[in-house]
């Protein structure tokens, strides 16, 4: 796992706030510090207003690092998120970050690379798509496959960046309006073939029940898996012990020994 | 002239009167930065038991109009490992430092201050006889019974000389006469409130929000109570009192303190800003500033009750 760097406690400004898709937004700070130190998988901590409503921080995955600026990719859920999607342009907006562990990647990679995203779940991985995409210019050997799904063609979100990052992407939408239609899972069985067994990892983030199917096709075709998890998390920095999910070796904080986890370890009930 | 900001707490001396509660404040390397910037007068550690305890499923944390609702289940890896790992950090940071125990049984908590006696680097022992995701062995939590809290704070007073705050539980109906009996048992401290049993439903599974049924309310929501009761108690029982329960600004803080307590403590703040009790340190050292004051112990217990407003 790659070594946790140092933590900024900022008001950022928001330098741009768009709404991408109906109900998703991608909002990019000018946060040079963290910009500087985040790795792929790792994410901010967000007070999305003043005051004490809502409470608690909500936490983003840090969707791209470009230069001195962060984004994050979000849709909206439920309160906190609602009230983030309201804050303007030009605003200060007060952060925590980068936190968590990362993606795990790097010089000794396989040589398959599956990128997975449901839904909003491809916010992490295009970060993580762009650090590949490097170590591919070096070694160039490497394929990256992304499949891609959403409910629907209007909810297909990110498909120019992949383009351009990855070997190849596949899209699915549940309705068939665009690509494949059914689930990603079944794009991923329909795509897998036995020579990627060991060779390949598949990084992944999305709803609960695509992540469980993904476990279950990983067993079969014996492929390592990184997914980025979710729980309620409270305080962000490990030591409230409020966001726990449960492994192999006992709870683990999804905001401090994760939120990547080798899905291998992870007991779902 | 510099204000005074220390407080007597037993024989433990502060040099801030600000705490973290226990249980909302880390102490790995990340958290180095924020204990060695944050002015707190002293550590307070998680809830130690003797044995390890892995903690409650999760869901453990739910948001709640103004307030979280945990259901940690003081998820801890038991007094000989904590003593092991943990403490060597902990004694890097020139400030006191109070180890919290707790325990199903009252035999536990003798057995730990026992241990932890020994240890002469750990200033004072709390005694978490209030948490409400523990199943102890009088079917109700040690601080709802006059009884149980005297007997645990006793079979501690007699295991350490060691300074006791014991922390009690605002699930009663009379904190007074619970306030008493930990007085009676040789408390030095109180620490009061733990946090209040809560239930979040999904209305649509009909199931609890957390993993366990039921679990603690804490925050801004619980405030008001947890200032009444510090207030009650400080007119009743000659003991110095740490304040919590929903403390999230320097003006919550002072409220407290004109409540009668001698010190707070921040736990669900801490959450939302990590920097908090520096911030609130700062702004009850303003206020006694603008107000003239040369020491906080100026307005310790200092209210005004007249009411014919």
């Amino acid at each position: 796992m790659s070594e946790i760097g140092k933590i900024f406690y900022l008001k950022t400004r928001i330098i741009s706030h768009l709404n991408i898709a109906p109900q998703h937004f991608k909002m990019i700070l000018e946060a040079p510090q963290i910009a500087k130190e985040a790795k792929p998988g790792q994410f901010i901590h967000v007070k999305v207003s003043e005051g004490i409503n809502p409470l608690l921080r909500r936490p983003f995955s840090i969707h791209r690092v470009i230069d001195k600026e962060i984004e994050i990719l979000y849709k909206i859920r439920g309160k906190g998120t609602e009230i983030l999607s309201q804050r303007k342009e030009g605003e200060l907006l007060d952060i925590i970050g980068p936190l968590g562990n990362g993606f795990p990647f790097g010089e000794e990679q396989n040589k398959n690379i599956l990128l997975v995203a449901g839904g909003i779940g491809i916010a992490p991985l295009i970060f993580l798509a762009e650090k590949l995409r490097e170590i591919k210019n070096q070694k160039s050997k490497i394929k990256i496959i992304a499949l891609l799904g959403a409910k629907t063609k209007d909810f297909v979100l990110c498909e120019k960046e992949l383009k351009d990052l990855c070997t190849e992407v596949k899209i699915s939408t549940e309705d068939g309006s665009y690509g494949f239609k059914g689930l990603v899972t079944e794009l991923l069985k329909n795509s897998l073939t036995p020579d990627y067994s060991s060779l390949t990892t598949l990084y992944t983030a999305g709803p609960l029940l695509m992540l469980q199917e993904i476990k279950k096709i990983a067993n079969i075709f014996k492929i390592l898996v990184f997914a980025s998890l979710e729980e309620n998390i409270a305080c962000g920095l490990g030591g409230c012990l409020g966001c726990v999910i449960k492994t192999k070796q006992g709870y683990k904080r999804v905001c401090k020994d994760g939120p990547v986890f080798n899905l291998e370890e992870v007991l779902w009930e | 002239m510099g204000i005074d900001l220390s407080v007597e707490i037993g024989k433990l001396k502060l040099k801030t009167p600000v705490l973290v509660a226990s249980g909302t404040f880390g102490y790995e390397e990340n958290y180095e930065e924020l204990i060695e910037k944050n002015r707190l007068g002293a550590l307070v550690t998680k809830t130690i038991t003797l044995n390890p305890r892995p903690g409650n499923p999760p869901p453990r944390i739910v948001e709640t109009a103004s307030g979280i609702l945990n259901s940690i289940g003081l998820q801890n890896e038991g007094i000989e490992e904590f003593l092991d790992k943990k403490l060597p950090f902990l004694l890097k940071f020139k400030i006191p430092l109070i180890v919290s125990i707790g325990g199903e049984r009252i035999e536990d908590y003798g057995l730990l201050a026992k241990r932890l006696d020994r240890i002469k680097e750990i200033s004072c022992l709390e005694v978490n006889i209030s948490c409400p995701n523990i199943e102890t062995e009088g079917g109700c939590l040690f601080a709802q019974d006059c009884y149980l809290t005297y007997g645990v704070v006793k079979a501690v007073r007699e295991s350490t000389y060691k300074t006791i705050i014991a922390k009690l539980s605002p699930n009663v109906t009379d904190i007074v006469s619970i306030a008493q009996s930990a007085f009676d048992g040789g408390a030095d401290a109180l620490a009061l409130v733990n946090t209040f049993f809560g239930m979040e439903i999904d209305v649509q599974t009909r199931r609890s929000k957390l993993g366990s049924l039921y679990g603690g309310l804490s925050g801004p929501a619980i405030k008001p109570i947890a200032l009444y009761m510090v207030y009650k108690v400080s007119k009743a029982v000659n003991l110095p009192i740490i304040g919590m329960g929903g403390i999230v600004s320097a003006d919550d803080a002072l409220q407290f303190f004109i409540a009668g307590a001698t010190s707070v403590a921040v736990g669900t703040g801490n959450f939302i800003n990590p920097q908090i009790t520096r911030e609130i340190v700062e702004g009850i050292e303003e206020y006694l500033k603008k107000n003239k004051y040369t020491s906080i112990k100026d307005i310790i217990g200092t209210i005004d009750e007249k009411t014919d407003k």
